[in-house]
């Protein structure tokens, strides 16, 4: 009887190959989405302060909104932190799900963001409030509009060298954003062209930006809580593992604990075969899966005796 | 489960437990409700609802203790509700905001056994049961913001003070309030050491303990008619005070389910328990987390690298069944076979096989 240590991730059996070295390519893509977070948060900040001075309510949606975007940036990197740290007895798979927890708080934070701007814009509208030094207003909303620019050109230029469909995706998210500072712009030229309303509805414009960021985060986050994947995750997995000779049938689960997709797959296989080779074919399946779902990061393997 | 069926569904593990344990027959609709729940969460699951450890979890009486409890606390909220509209005492307003949240956080938890019992699909692969653990976010969210609610007010009041009037009314409120708690308290007591659930006494202690800060309130009214009009507020902030250790304990559970966390000693239980299955050689990781109100496991187990699929899949059945007996609330494990021999190497154990116990 022997007993191996308790804490081994049961998948390390069959260690998931990488199929090329891509640290680089990840560094250089963390690298921007750090930059590019950076760069918004002092937008944000600056088009906070300016909302302050000159009470534009639609500025300081737009830097709600902004910073709403890069505390989501913040929540992956907490997320790269914790994942680093080993499983305990308590956490036995890993403290990667404080990444979606963490989400949980971004949310409540947005909507409550979302809340304040709605109310601040409302109040304005009906005591018809006023809108000071509107020409530094008009300035933070550019800087707004720079700002969305500027990270958008530059996570396109990273993800195209990189070929990183996410940061490309990434970058059309922030040139969209760019519109939500430039309804806030629209606003307050109408103040400056003496339509004092124009400030407040461009504020309601962009809280309706935030609750979209707001019900993105949510919906998301409520889907890795409740062990939700996309059903595609199934199905390559499932074809994976059946496109490797000698298993029969292979029926497959998989979930994500922050950044890290773990995958059960059960495989039928002929029942006279011996365990060791059973055990080979859970290596091969590990193999097929590295190749066709390069984003499973932790395989669970179980063979169950199919139909001789 | 002598010989295992070929020609069964993939979804199915043709395994069901024939536990004759008699409760199962006068279970009850929220009983055959719950085992449904269990059932369907894990298509791999196995029978067990009769064996889930004792307690309100499947005891139709101990549901409907919960219930009629929260019928109560409801009750009392509602009348308490009308005396604070009435008379507009803060100390009041908390207490029904604590009574309420109570009550209220049995809808979260409806809505989610609802969306529970539905299969696993394609997209949830583990079935619904996590909607459990997303209510209970709600629920602190609630909790949260009743006890911002109640602070609010009493502060407000403390610094713009108002007369409370109909003070024998708020009296009368408060004692209500207890009676409710006390009467929810010595029910789910009473029920909770009839069946023998641990959860339902403590619930029982908190009920008690609400309806100790429902009395606070009857202090702030007399402070009130004594003539010191701030007795009511700052009863106000004490019942909020109360109502953030409730706070607490509910955040810190929800935090834990949705971190993956387990107790320690179930792990080395099912340890134990595997160890103990004839024909297992050595016990490797063993994982476990909470979907809803069941307990899931990964584990794996090493066995003779001679054995064949099938026996080998006997051997991972009846390491399965040892676990569901061992761990109260489990449902289901997902038993990985490892063998002997030292991964990376093709066939160490090859010129010994035909000498196995099987050869």
């Amino acid at each position: 009887m022997h007993k191996t240590s308790g804490l081994r991730d049961p998948a390390a059996a069959f260690p998931l190959p990488r199929r090329r070295d891509d640290t680089q390519d990840r560094r250089q893509a963390n690298r921007a989405v750090a930059v590019s977070a950076l760069g918004l948060a002092a937008t944000g900040l600056i088009e906070l302060l300016l909302a302050v001075i000159t009470g534009s309510v639609g500025l300081l949606g737009d830097a709600i909104h902004n910073l709403s975007d890069v505390s989501t940036s913040a929540v992956v990197f907490l997320g790269f932190r914790l994942s680093r740290r080993p499983p305990t007895e308590r956490y036995p798979y890993g403290l990667e799900r404080a990444e979606d927890l963490a989400g949980v708080g971004i949310a409540v934070v947005i909507w409550v963001s979302a809340a304040f701007a709605w109310t601040e814009s409302v109040r304005k509208f009906l005591e018809h409030g006023h809108t000071a030094h509107v020409g530094a207003g008009i300035v933070g909303a550019l800087i707004g509009i720079a700002g969305n620019q500027v990270v958008a050109r530059y996570k396109l230029a990273v993800g195209r060298r990189i070929g990183s469909a996410t940061l490309v995706a990434d970058a059309r998210h922030s040139w969209l954003d760019a519109l939500s500072s430039a309804g806030a712009l629209a606003g307050l030229i109408a103040v400056a062209l003496g339509q004092p309303w124009g400030d407040p509805v461009a504020g309601l414009v962009v809280t309706a930006f935030i609750c979209h960021v707001g019900y993105q985060v949510t919906a998301d986050v409520a889907r890795r809580l409740a062990d939700g994947v996309d059903p595609a995750v199934i199905t390559t997995a499932e074809a994976a593992a059946g496109s490797v000779p000698g298993v029969i049938h292979a029926h497959a689960r998989a979930r994500c604990t922050g950044r890290t997709l773990r995958v059960e797959i059960e495989g039928w296989v002929d029942p006279d075969l011996p365990v060791r080779d059973a055990d080979a074919l859970g290596r091969q399946v590990a193999n097929s899966l590295a190749r066709q779902l390069p984003e499973a990061s932790s395989l669970t393997w179980v063979v169950r005796a199919g139909p001789a | 489960m002598s010989e295992p069926d070929p020609a069964r569904t993939p979804t199915e593990h043709g395994h069901k437990h024939q536990q004759g344990h008699g409760r199962k027959q006068n279970g009850g609709r929220m009983t055959g409700l719950r085992h449904r729940v269990g059932h369907m969460l894990v298509p791999h699951s196995h029978d067990t609802g009769d064996k889930v450890d004792a307690a309100m979890e499947t005891s139709r009486e101990g549901i409907r203790t919960l219930w009629i409890s929260l019928a109560t606390l409801g009750a009392t909220a509602v009348v308490q509700a009308v005396i604070v509209a009435l008379s507009g005492s803060v100390a009041l307003l908390g207490d029904t905001i604590h009574n309420a949240a109570d009550a209220l956080t049995a809808v979260p938890l409806g809505v989610a056994f609802v969306i529970g019992r539905r299969p696993a699909t394609r997209r949830y692969t583990y079935g619904y049961g996590r909607a459990e653990d997303l209510a209970g976010i709600v629920i602190v969210l609630v909790i949260a913001a009743s006890s911002g609610l109640a602070a609010y007010e009493a502060i407000d009041r403390l610094v713009h003070p108002r007369q409370v009037s109909h003070l024998w009314a708020v009296a009368l409120a408060a004692l209500a309030g207890f009676a409710g708690n006390e009467w929810v308290a010595r029910y789910r007591i009473r029920t909770g050491r009839k069946i023998g659930s641990a959860a339902l006494v403590a619930d029982g202690l908190h009920a008690r303990t609400d309806g100790f800060t429902s009395l606070a309130v009857l202090l702030g009214a007399g402070g009130v008619a004594a003539g010191w009009p701030a007795a009511d507020p700052v009863v106000g902030l004490l019942i909020t005070a109360a109502i953030l250790v409730v706070l607490r304990d509910a955040a810190r559970e929800v935090y834990r389910r949705l971190l993956d966390a387990v107790d320690p000693a179930l792990v080395g239980q099912a340890e134990a328990a595997l160890a103990a299955v004839d024909g297992v050689r050595g016990v490797g990781p063993v994982r476990m987390r909470w979907i809803g109100h069941a307990l899931r496991a990964e584990a794996d187990i090493v066995v003779d690298a001679q054995l064949t699929v099938v026996q080998a899949h006997q051997l991972a059945v009846a390491a399965e069944h040892a676990l569901i007996h061992a761990v109260p609330r489990l449902t289901a494990a997902t038993v990985h076979t490892d063998h002997l021999a030292a991964p990376g190497l093709r066939d160490p154990h090859e010129p010994l096989a035909h000498h196995g116990p099987d050869g």
